[in-house]
């Protein structure tokens, strides 16, 4: 016990001090020590000195830890703002742009492997026949179907074709 | 929250990736098809009839029939001839006709539209014609007997 209350005491009656203040003493030795603090003015004022110099210990230990929490926790928001700002500078667009452009590219692809693949319509029957030559014979190009092209050579030149009733050939 | 950004990102450029090499492996599986350079055309020779002395129609002819009977007059419908003829791009085949005479056929260009070919009918018609698969294109190739014969060319490939 060297601290500077009791640096003027006798290092028993400084533990005894210490002992009584923290409590510690029994209840006869507390007796005892009570009857010579009525005796010794000195004694009471090194009791008074050793009080308030552990008051200002737990008052300076409480402000400490509300000055130190309330530092932290007004800085936590600031902090977590400070970093958002420091990504987003780091990438501009980028992070919004990732799904939206994924999406497109994905659409893209598909569009153009859907028009790579999907067969042209069925042309009609004058452009399936491209060029035609029947000599002197009339010839008469039909399309009875989406999937067929009649080419039928109808008998000598001039000569229309002879139909039936029905408009057959 | 730049965390998620990055992973994202990454996602991204994973799914462009992977469409770009699919559309590249699907062109080059079709670029490399070994058969893409080879039109097999299916050819029918028929014998259309005014009478029904041949018994109706052929049962192969069927298909056929159903696609003349609306526009030509007979009665019945038998086939002559029936073959696959198989060609390179610029080959020519030939298939004989009853009478004599002969059907030449040369495919020159084929593309998504279908094959350009150029076919012969001896005696009767020539012709330029861009068909798309199955796609039947019917000559006709003038009077035989009581008749008339018809040809069928339609291209039969692997797209």
């Amino acid at each position: 016990m060297s601290d500077p209350t009791t640096r003027n005491l006798p290092a028993r009656t400084a533990l005894l001090l210490h002992a009584y203040r923290d409590g510690e003493l029994s209840r006869f030795a507390r007796w005892r020590f009570e009857r010579r603090l009525r005796r010794s003015p000195e004694l009471r004022r090194e009791l008074s000195a050793l009080s308030r110099i552990g008051e200002w210990v737990r008052e300076s230990h409480a402000e400490e830890g509300i000055d130190l929490w309330d530092a932290i926790a007004l800085r936590l928001p600031a902090l977590d703002a400070r970093r958002a700002e420091a990504g987003a500078a780091r990438r501009p667009g980028i992070g919004w742009l990732a799904w939206p452009g994924a999406v497109a590219t994905a659409a893209a692809a598909a569009v153009f492997a859907f028009q790579w693949h999907t067969p042209t319509a069925v042309p009609k029957a004058a452009r399936v026949v491209r060029w035609l030559d029947s000599g002197p014979r009339d010839v008469m190009v039909l399309e009875p179907a989406p999937d067929t092209t009649i080419v039928w050579v109808i008998g000598p030149p001039g000569r229309r074709p002879p139909r039936g009733e029905d408009g057959k050939v | 929250m730049g965390r998620s950004s990055g992973v994202r990102a990454r996602i991204a450029i994973a799914i462009a990736l992977a469409g770009s090499a699919a559309v590249l492996a699907v062109r080059t599986v079709h670029a490399q098809s070994p058969g893409s350079n080879r039109v097999p055309v299916n050819v029918m020779v028929v014998h259309t009839c005014e009478s029904e002395r041949d018994g109706g129609v052929d049962p192969r002819a069927r298909d056929l029939d159903e696609k003349l009977k609306k526009q030509l007059r007979y009665k019945s419908m038998r086939v002559i001839q029936q073959e696959r003829v198989d060609l390179e791009m610029n080959q020519v085949g030939t298939v004989h006709l009853p009478d004599g005479r002969k059907v030449r056929m040369r495919p020159i260009h084929k593309d998504t539209r279908g094959v350009l070919m150029a076919v012969d009918v001896q005696g009767a018609v020539k012709l330029d014609a861009r068909a798309p698969n199955h796609h039947k294109v019917v000559i006709g190739a003038g009077e035989y007997e009581d008749g008339n014969l018809a040809v069928s060319i339609e291209p039969d490939y692997n797209e």
